[in-house]
């Protein structure tokens, strides 16, 4: 993987503790900054359903989301 | 093309690493993080006509103000593929394409919008992304895709 701002946005999870998002549980991310909204950055995350209901590792219902933080 | 940096892990045990890490620091300083309760669904697998199921790891490009978002799923017949969903917005809702894009499999597709205006698809996963199944580009045996997806 090459380091854009997506892979910097990630690696800040590891870096930062607590997380950076909190709100949503899911994995393998993709997170920009666009142009035209350089004051938010757009995380691309999948799998998990409902984080509020302790869904499983791998859904059965896989859905993409999109949080903004 | 110039050059980037590439993430690795060498170790499974131990993070991944890139370098310069103060590239990393300077950025999170210089972002105001907002925080937000919200999110939304912007692409399910009922609306991607081809896919049968496990859609994941997506990642999303712009190019003149439509954003494209590449994810990969499992055709009809149980093969990873990549295809393409657009929007006008960032936050959706995609549309996904009628087919996955000719020619594409495996998983986990990463997009790097060069600053030449080329676009380039970093993508694979072995066992669970079924690369291992892949021989210059042709699929060479389904029998290793149906019954060694050790990571699903």
């Amino acid at each position: 993987m090459f380091v854009t701002d997506s892979t910097l946005f990630k690696m800040s999870v590891a870096v930062y503790d607590p997380p950076l998002i909190s709100t949503f549980h899911q994995c393998d991310p993709a997170a920009h900054v666009w142009k035209h909204d350089p004051n938010t950055v757009y995380v691309y995350g999948s799998h998990d359903v409902n984080s509020t209901k302790n869904p499983p590792v791998v859904s059965l219902d896989p859905r993409i989301y999109i949080g903004e933080s | 093309m110039k050059d980037y940096y590439v993430l690795i892990q060498v170790d499974y045990t131990k993070p991944a690493e890139v370098g310069p890490k103060v590239r990393l620091c300077s950025w999170i300083a210089s972002q105001k993080i907002i925080y937000s309760n919200s999110s939304m669904q912007i692409l399910d697998l009922p609306d991607i006509p081809w896919a049968s199921q496990q859609l994941w790891a997506p990642d999303v490009t712009e190019k003149h103000g439509e954003y494209f978002l590449y994810f990969p799923a499992k055709d009809k017949d149980g093969v990873f593929r990549i295809g393409v969903a657009k929007s006008h917005k960032p936050d959706g809702k995609f549309k996904a394409e009628p087919s996955y894009i000719p020619g594409a499999y495996s998983i986990d597709p990463a997009i790097l919008a060069d600053s030449d205006g080329c676009y380039y698809m970093y993508f694979g996963g072995l066992w669970g992304g079924q690369l291992q199944a892949w021989n210059n580009n042709t699929l060479v045996s389904a029998l290793i895709v149906i019954n060694r997806e050790q990571s699903i």
